[in-house]
C-alpha cells in the first residue's frame, strides 16, 4: 500500500492544542480533502495514520511529521494541493513524499531541537544575566531538576538529555535560547523543564517564554538522519 | 489582547481560549457596521456544542455589514490567571475584549449558568447592571429557552429576545448598524426605544414590576402607552426554509457533542406536562428529507466529521425517520460517516432503527420513562406503558446491547413513596429480560423534578430539599444490585435552579451578592457552594422557599406572564387539572388540535411532512 510522510508546521495559533487534538484535526482534514485514505479493519475501522513523537502542549513546531497509507495511488502534488487546502489554519503543510520504509517515526525519531523565545527582559543587565546562565547551565556537569507530578517527585539529571551545546541569541525584543533534547525509551524532559532549571538555578530572568520545536532527528549508529531519511 | 504563553501555559486546555478552529469566520472588524460577539456562559467545551448559537454566528456573519464573533466562560482557573494579570475577556476571533462590541449576545441555556454571566461582563470590562452602562458599552442581549422568565437576571441585560432568533437577529443587527451609522444619534435610550419595537424583543428597563403584600408579583407592566403590555414569542414559520448552517466550526478541543448536528425538525407536542421546551418551541415543524440529505452532504464536506447526530426534541418522531435514516445510511456508510439517535422513543421501532444505524454498540441505549408507575406517567402525560418498555428492552437485549440507560424524575407532583420505589421495580425487571443478566447493565439516572415556567406544573409546590434526598435515599436502598447503578442530581443545585426558574426580578440582588462571594460554575456539583448561596439569600433578605416549595395560587400573576410562548394560560391550567386526575392528552401532531393556541395565536402550523 501506498504510504505518504507528510511535514507539517503548527504555527503559534494551534500550538495549545495536545497531541491526540492534533491527531483528529489531521484526519478531519484528510476527510474533508476527501484523499483516498486507507482504514483500519474491524468494527470500529480508523484512519492508518501514525504519528512522530507527541509534542507537548504550548509548543509551536516547525515540522511535525505523520505518515499517512492510503488506499489507492494518489499524484504526489494533488496529493499535497488537495490536502493543504483543507488544513486549518495555523497547521501548514511542509512536504509530502511517498515513502517505502516502515520505520516508526515515534520510535525512530530520539532527537528534538526546541527554541525558548523569552520576551520582557529590560535593558542589558537582564540579557548579561540570561546569557550568564545559559553559559553556566552549558558548564555544569550535571543539573539535578526535580519533576513534580501527582504520582511523586522524580529527579532527573538534565544533562543526561541535552545534546551538544547551548546556543543563544538575543534580538531588540527577545532572547531565544536553542538547544537539542534526546527523548529516550526510558523519559524525555521537556524543553520547559529546562528553562524552569535556568531561572531557578542559574538565575535567567523571569520573562514570557514561547517554545518552538526546530528539528527532529533520528540519532542511529550511521549518524543522524532527518524523517524522511529513515 | 491575546492572552500571554505564561498564562496560557498555566491552565488546564488551553486550547479553550486559543480560537483559529477550522470555518473560524475571519473579518476585518474596521469594515463591518456591527460587531456582535456570540457567547454562552459556560466553559468552551460546552458552550461550542450549543446549536442555537452556532446558527446565529452563521446568520449574523453571512451578512456583509456584521462580524460575528464567540466568547465563552473561562474556567475558574484561567479566570484566577486573568484577574491577577489584570487581563480582559476576549472575543476568540479577533481578541477583541467583549468591552469594545456593539452588542453581546448572550445565550441563556441553564439556570446554573448565571452566575458566570456575570463573571464573563465583569471580565469583560462590562459594567454588570444595565442601567451603570454607558454610551460605548455593548448592548447586552439575552435569548435562549431561560429569557421565557429572564425576570431573575433582568437588571443584567438590556433587552432579551423570546423564541427563535433566526429572524430577529437580523432586525438587531440592522437597528445597531443603523444606530451606529446616525452616529449614535440620542444614545442608548434611543437604540433601546428602536429594538423594543422590534416584535419578540422585551427591553426589561422599560416594564415595572409591582408586588402584592405577601410578596406575590401584581405585575409586569410597561412603563408607556406604546409598549405592548404582553410579548409573544418569535418562532419560524418555515423551518424547511430556515437558514441552517453548513459550515460549523470545527473544534479541535473534544467538545461535548463533537459531531455535525442535523436538526430534523423544531417542536415537540407529545405534551410532557414537566417539559418546558415541549411548550416553548411548538408548533412542530419539520424539515423536509431532501433537505435535510443536502445538509447532511454539505455538513459532512465542510466539516470532515465522520458523525453525524439527528437531533430534535424527539428525533425518533420525525416522520419520514425510516426513508431518512435508510438514505442517509446508503449515502454516508460508504464515505465512513456513522449516523446516531440521540433520543429514542421506547418502542420497538427505535430499537429496530437503533440496530439499523448503529453498527457498533458503543454506549448502550437510553430510554426515558420519567416515573416508576402507570399512574404518575399518566399525571405527566408520558404517554409510556410498563409493557412498552419491556418490549423496548427485550428487543435491545435480544439485539446485543449489553447496557440500558433508564431516566428518571423523581419529586413530581403526585409523587409518593410507591412511585419511587416503583422505578427500582422497574429496573429490575428491565435487567430480568436480559438473556444473561449477570453480563447486562442497567444505569438508573434519576434527576428531581424542577417546576418551569410555561408548562401545566408552573403552580406546583416543589418538594423541599431535603424531602429530594429522602426519596434518593429510599430509592438507592432499594436499588441494591451491584448490574444497576444509581446516580441522581445534588438537592442543593436543584433546590437552587427552582429559585432561578421561576424567580422574579428581585432575585438579581441576590445573584451578584453570591457572584461576588466567590459562587461560579453552579452547575458543576465540584464548583457548586451551598453556603455562599445560603448566606445570599439571607443578606438580600429573600427567603428561597417563597419561590420553591410555595404552591401558586390558581390566579396568580406570574413574574412571566408578559411574556408568551402563545401557548394559553388556560391551556396550562387546563393541563394541570387534567394532570392531577391522570388523564391523558394526545399528540396534535396526528390526533385533532388541543387548543394550546400556538397556531392560531402566532399564525403558524404544525409541519409535518407525513400528515
Amino acid at each position: 500500500m501506498e504510504k505518504f510522510r507528510i511535514a507539517l508546521k503548527k504555527g503559534e495559533a494551534v500550538k495549545y492544542v495536545g497531541h491526540l487534538d492534533f491527531g483528529r484535526a489531521i484526519e478531519r482534514a484528510f476527510r474533508r480533502a476527501k484523499l483516498p485514505v486507507a482504514y483500519s479493519v474491524g468494527f470500529n475501522p480508523h484512519m492508518r495514520l501514525s504519528f512522530g513523537p507527541a509534542l507537548g502542549v504550548g509548543i509551536a513546531s516547525e515540522a511535525e511529521y505523520v505518515d499517512v497509507e492510503m488506499s489507492e495511488a494518489v499524484d504526489a502534488k494533488q496529493f499535497s494541493r488537495s490536502l493543504s487546502e483543507k488544513l486549518p489554519p495555523g497547521l501548514v503543510l511542509v512536504a509530502a513524499q511517498p515513502v517505502s520504509s516502515n520505520a516508526s517515526l515515534a520510535a525512530e525519531l530520539n532527537l528534538a531541537a526546541y527554541q525558548a523565545r523569552t520576551t520582557g527582559l529590560v535593558g542589558a543587565e537582564q540579557v548579561a544575566a540570561a546569557e550568564a546562565a545559559v553559559k553556566r547551565l552549558q558548564q555544569s556537569e550535571s543539573v539535578t531538576y526535580l519533576r513534580r507530578s501527582p504520582k511523586g517527585i522524580k529527579t532527573m539529571d538534565l544533562k543526561n538529555y541535552l545534546v551538544g551545546e547551548l546556543e543563544t541569541e538575543a534580538a531588540a525584543e527577545s532572547f531565544a535560547v536553542r538547544f537539542w533534547l534526546r527523548m529516550t525509551p526510558g523519559g524525555a524532559v521537556k524543553p520547559q523543564e529546562v528553562m524552569r532549571a535556568l531561572v531557578e538555578q542559574f538565575g535567567f530572568p523571569v520573562g514570557d517564554t514561547a517554545y518552538c520545536r526546530m528539528a527532529l532527528r533520528a540519532e542511529t549508529n550511521a549518524g543522524q538522519k532527518t524523517a524522511f531519511e529513515i | 489582547m491575546q492572552l500571554n504563553d505564561t498564562a496560557l501555559g498555566s491552565v488546564a486546555k488551553p486550547a479553550r481560549y486559543t480560537g483559529g478552529e477550522w470555518n473560524m469566520i475571519q473579518k476585518d472588524p474596521a469594515k463591518v457596521d456591527v460587531r456582535f460577539a456570540l457567547v454562552l456562559p459556560d466553559v468552551y467545551d460546552v458552550g461550542m456544542s450549543n446549536l442555537g448559537l452556532k446558527i446565529l454566528y452563521g446568520i449574523l456573519n453571512e451578512r456583509t455589514d456584521t462580524y460575528a464573533e464567540r466568547a465563552y466562560c473561562p474556567w475558574p482557573d484561567m479566570e484566577a490567571v486573568m484577574r491577577s494579570s489584570g487581563d480582559l475577556l476576549c472575543s476568540l476571533e479577533t481578541h477583541t475584549p467583549l468591552q469594545q462590541f456593539d452588542a453581546v449576545g448572550i445565550s441563556l441555556q441553564y439556570e446554573m449558568t448565571y452566575t458566570n454571566i456575570l463573571t464573563m461582563l465583569d471580565l469583560g470590562g462590562i459594567p454588570l447592571l444595565a442601567a451603570d452602562r454607558s454610551g460605548n458599552d455593548p448592548l447586552v442581549i439575552g435569548g435562549g429557552p431561560c429569557a421565557f422568565n429572564p425576570e431573575p437576571v433582568a437588571d443584567f441585560f438590556d433587552c432579551f429576545v423570546i423564541g427563535e432568533g433566526e429572524e430577529i437577529i437580523g432586525e438587531i443587527a440592522a437597528v445597531i448598524a443603523e444606530w451606529n451609522q446616525s452616529g449614535r444619534a440620542g444614545g442608548r435610550p434611543e437604540v433601546l426605544e428602536k429594538l423594543a419595537r422590534i416584535q419578540g424583543l422585551y427591553v426589561p428597563a422599560f416594564y415595572h414590576v409591582d408586588y402584592n403584600a405577601d410578596g406575590t408579583c401584581a405585575g409586569v407592566k410597561p412603563k408607556r402607552p406604546e409598549l405592548s403590555s404582553v410579548i409573544a414569542k418569535r418562532v419560524v414559520a418555515d423551518l424547511d426554509g430556515a437558514y441552517f448552517p453548513v459550515r460549523p466550526i470545527v473544534p479541535y478541543l473534544e467538545t461535548v457533542h463533537d459531531r455535525i448536528m442535523l436538526e430534523l425538525f423544531r417542536g415537540c407536542t407529545r405534551g410532557c406536562r414537566f417539559c418546558q421546551a415541549g411548550v416553548i418551541y411548538r408548533p412542530v415543524r419539520e424539515r423536509k428529507p431532501a433537505t435535510l440529505m443536502r445538509l447532511a452532504q454539505e455538513l459532512t464536506d465542510n466539516t470532515g466529521y465522520d458523525e453525524i447526530s439527528l437531533v430534535s426534541l424527539s428525533s425518533a418522531d420525525y416522520s419520514c425517520l425510516r426513508e431518512l435514516a435508510h438514505s442517509l445510511l446508503a449515502e454516508f456508510a460508504p464515505q465512513r460517516v456513522s449516523l446516531s439517535l440521540p433520543s429514542l422513543r421506547i418502542d420497538s421501532f427505535s430499537i429496530e432503527l437503533a440496530n439499523e444505524i448503529q453498527k457498533v454498540r458503543r454506549s448502550g441505549l437510553t430510554f426515558a420513562p420519567e416515573a416508576g408507575t402507570q399512574r404518575l406517567r399518566d399525571v405527566i402525560n408520558k404517554g409510556v406503558t410498563e409493557a412498552d418498555l419491556f418490549e423496548a428492552a427485550g428487543a435491545a437485549f435480544r439485539s446485543g446491547w449489553a447496557g440500558i440507560k433508564l431516566y428518571f424524575m423523581i419529586g413530581l407532583p403526585t409523587e409518593t413513596d410507591e412511585d419511587v420505589l416503583a422505578i427500582a421495580e422497574l429496573a429490575r425487571k428491565v435487567l430480568s429480560l436480559s438473556r444473561n443478566p449477570a453480563r447486562c447493565k442497567v444505569s438508573v439516572s434519576v434527576s428531581t423534578f424542577v417546576p418551569k415556567p410555561h408548562t401545566p406544573f408552573q403552580w406546583f409546590a416543589q418538594i423541599p430539599a431535603e424531602e429530594m434526598e429522602r426519596r434518593q435515599r429510599l430509592l438507592r436502598g432499594a436499588l441494591r444490585d451491584r448490574r444497576i447503578s444509581f446516580n441522581w442530581h445534588d438537592a442543593p443545585t436543584s433546590r437552587l435552579e427552582g429559585v432561578f426558574a421561576r424567580g422574579d426580578r428581585r432575585l438579581g440582588k441576590t445573584l451578584l451578592e453570591a457572584w461576588r462571594n466567590g459562587a461560579r460554575f453552579d452547575g458543576w456539583s465540584e464548583h457548586f457552594r451551598a453556603d455562599i448561596w445560603d448566606a445570599a439569600f439571607a443578606a438580600s433578605r429573600i427567603d428561597p422557599d417563597f419561590y420553591t416549595v410555595r404552591q401558586r395560587a390558581a390566579h396568580e400573576i406570574m413574574p412571566w406572564t408578559h411574556l408568551t410562548s402563545g401557548v394559553s394560560q388556560e391551556w396550562l391550567a387546563a393541563e394541570w387539572v387534567e394532570a392531577q386526575k391522570g388523564s391523558l392528552t394526545q399528540d396534535c401532531r396526528h390526533a385533532d388540535c388541543t387548543g394550546c393556541g400556538v397556531c392560531q395565536d402566532l399564525g403558524v402550523s404544525v409541519i409535518d411532512w407525513r400528515a
